[in-house]
């Protein structure tokens, strides 16, 4: 069994590693001044004493495009990860606390979990356009439902605590019900839920722009990985090296780390969400429960 | 039965919603269908008439609600239109890739689960054992990684460096020779993109086995073959039956994950599944090919998941009467 002491140590060194990752991409604009877009040298250009990390197919300084390309990644995780923590939140509070919205608002978490996230967002961006705002806003509205189920179970659990009963027999009104009492309930779990997310949305990231639908005007660790894999020789010289590894590896630390850091506490008590009302969820709660960290962390986004 | 036909009712409302969403989704986004190839194909040079008539032929002149009808009645008859870019069916392009992907997610699938089955069993027979955590945290570790990393290191350690396997497409243009000269070159090009899965598949597998297992190792009923002197294949023989639920849900719950996985990978190895058809529409902004690809591969997913939980409704008595 992991102890205290370890998880710890483990959380520390996760949230030291990620510290250093956004410092690093904080300082792009010292470390690599300039504008990334800008092209500096021939293309496909090995690395040298100018372009520490070569230079992509068209002239592009790398270590540039790989700098300012975390901190859009990052940005990315981040905002889409905090504006689907917030729906996840109030759609599960909602259908527990509000009775009209209840049947909508399972109708809607179970349809969008029908349909694979990356394809609707496939599907979005091809429509809109490529751009960074519209990734995160797509990211948001694919990556809230699977939580909401959670929420709403723990919040079923929630209402009907003492306190709450004590609260309404006080004539406490429903939102300062929702705020007081239920939101304290449920806060570790939003917080669980924000950093797998995070996680969740740079993977999508980079998935998107291996795909092609990378934000044309803003480098990000998913286009510059989706820019390396287009060059057809990738592999027959060594571009790779400076190319497509650096990217892929700064995803995959960011991504570990976050899973990481994710508390043990909060996913257990993932796990321990006793029954629902439906019969259907019940059984999802108990195959939950025998899932462990990883597993949940994958389909629960 | 009723929850069986609940079942089978969840699932047809699913499958209509996905019809009605795919093609709601588009149109109700800024931007339209077309917008997108016009310009990325410099398609919007051409006179505004001849624009008007290639709308016309997609139907996008009409009221959503006849767009709608002619839709459905055209989907009844297994037409998903035409490409924009090659001009064939679009239900011919899926089909030609179908079998690729089927093939690979299959096989990817069945050997992660064999291998996840296998290992979780292995560790849920020694409890406490510093062999089996070490080999736990290292599957766990194994499992946090993109696919793509995995795909890239398989791609640099058994492509480049020891030039075992190729590093992309799906079979050698002009390859020639029998059936069995295909197939063998088939499955050659096919071993790191399936690498690749099983190894993003495997340890969620193991977990859950060994999860699934573990608590029932000391169960009475296993104590009692033990004692009877079973053999210890007859005595895993029950305790699989444990995890065969869990295992199923877990595959189930893994597809609509698996999706991203298996694009990202036919991707990286340019391998001619149904990813790749997506990608290379992606690139043309051929869009009735993306919603094709998005219809038809959000329609397997749902029905694969359907028969995996008609399968575990069958053979497990606990997710027959839940608690």
């Amino acid at each position: 069994m992991r102890t205290s002491v370890r998880a710890g140590g483990r959380v520390v060194a996760a949230a030291g590693v990620l510290a250093c990752i956004v410092v690093a991409t904080l300082a792009a604009s010292i470390l690599a001044p300039g504008d990334p877009r800008a092209i500096t040298g021939l293309p496909v250009h090995s690395p040298d004493a100018a372009h520490p990390l070569g230079t992509n197919e068209v002239g592009q300084d790398l270590l540039a495009v790989w700098l300012h390309g975390g901190r859009i990644s990052l940005l990315v995780g981040f905002l889409a990860a905090l504006l689907s923590t917030a729906t996840s939140g109030a759609v599960g509070m909602l259908s527990v606390t509000w009775r009209p919205a209840r049947v909508p608002l399972l109708a809607l978490t179970e349809v969008f979990l029908a349909i694979p996230g990356l394809l609707i967002l496939v599907l979005i961006l091809v429509i809109t356009g490529p751009g960074t705002g519209r990734l995160i806003l797509a990211l948001a509205l694919v990556g809230w439902p699977a939580f909401a189920r959670i929420i709403r179970a723990q919040t079923l659990i929630a209402v009907r605590r003492d306190h709450v009963q004590a609260a309404r027999a006080l004539g406490a009104t429903d939102v300062r019900i929702a705020w007081t009492c239920l939101l304290p309930e449920i806060a570790p779990l939003l917080f669980t839920k924000f950093l797998l997310t995070v996680r969740w949305a740079m993977l999508m990231e980079a998935a998107l722009g291996l795909m092609g639908l990378g934000d044309p005007s803003r480098p990000s660790w998913g286009s510059m990985l989706g820019g390396a894999f287009s060059y057809p020789l990738l592999f027959l010289g060594d571009a790779w090296r400076w190319w497509a590894l650096p990217p892929a590896l700064a995803i995959a630390v960011t991504t570990v780390a976050l899973s990481a850091l994710t508390p043990g506490r909060a996913t257990r008590a993932m796990a321990d969400t006793p029954a629902m009302s439906e019969k259907r969820e019940q059984r999802r709660q108990t195959v939950r429960a025998r899932l462990p960290f990883a597993v949940r962390d994958e389909y629960s986004r | 039965m009723t929850g069986l036909r609940a079942h089978l009712a969840r699932y047809l409302v699913l499958l209509a919603v996905v019809v009605v969403v795919t093609f709601f989704l588009p149109r109700l986004l800024p931007g339209s269908p077309l917008s997108g190839a016009i310009a990325g194909s410099g398609l919007a040079a051409l006179p505004s008439a001849t624009l008007d008539r290639l709308r016309e032929g997609y139907d996008l002149n009409r009221p959503m609600r006849e767009q709608f009808v002619r839709y459905l009645r055209r989907l009844g008859q297994g037409d998903l239109g035409r490409s924009i870019s090659t001009h064939r069916p679009v239900s011919v392009l899926i089909a030609e890739r179908l079998p690729w992907t089927a093939g690979l997610v299959g096989f990817a699938i069945a050997a992660a689960a064999l291998a996840g089955l296998a290992m979780g069993t292995w560790s849920a027979m020694r409890p406490g054992s510093r062999t089996a955590q070490a080999a736990g945290m290292l599957v766990i570790g194994l499992g946090a990684l993109p696919e793509f990393l995995i795909a890239m290191g398989c791609i640099i350690v058994f492509g480049v460096r020891w030039r075992l396997f190729p590093t992309g497409g799906g079979m050698t243009p002009f390859g020639g020779g029998g059936a069995a000269r295909w197939l063998a070159d088939v499955a050659w090009h096919a071993a790191l993109p399936a690498v690749t899965l099983v190894a993003a598949l495997v340890p969620v597998f193991v977990l859950v086995s060994r999860n699934a297992l573990a608590p029932v190792m000391d169960a009475p009923f296993l104590v009692v073959a033990r004692a009877k002197g079973l053999r210890t294949r007859r005595i895993l023989w029950h305790a699989w039956r444990n995890a065969m639920s869990p295992v199923l849900t877990l595959t189930g719950l893994r597809l609509a994950a698996l999706v991203t996985g298996v694009v990202v990978v036919e991707r990286v190895f340019a391998y001619p599944g149904i990813g790749m058809l997506l990608f290379e529409a992606v690139a043309r902004r051929d869009y009735p090919v993306i919603q094709g690809v998005v219809l038809v591969s959000s329609i397997a997913v749902l029905t694969v998941v359907f028969f995996l939980e008609m399968l575990a409704y069958a053979l497990d008595p606990r997710v027959r009467e839940p608690g």
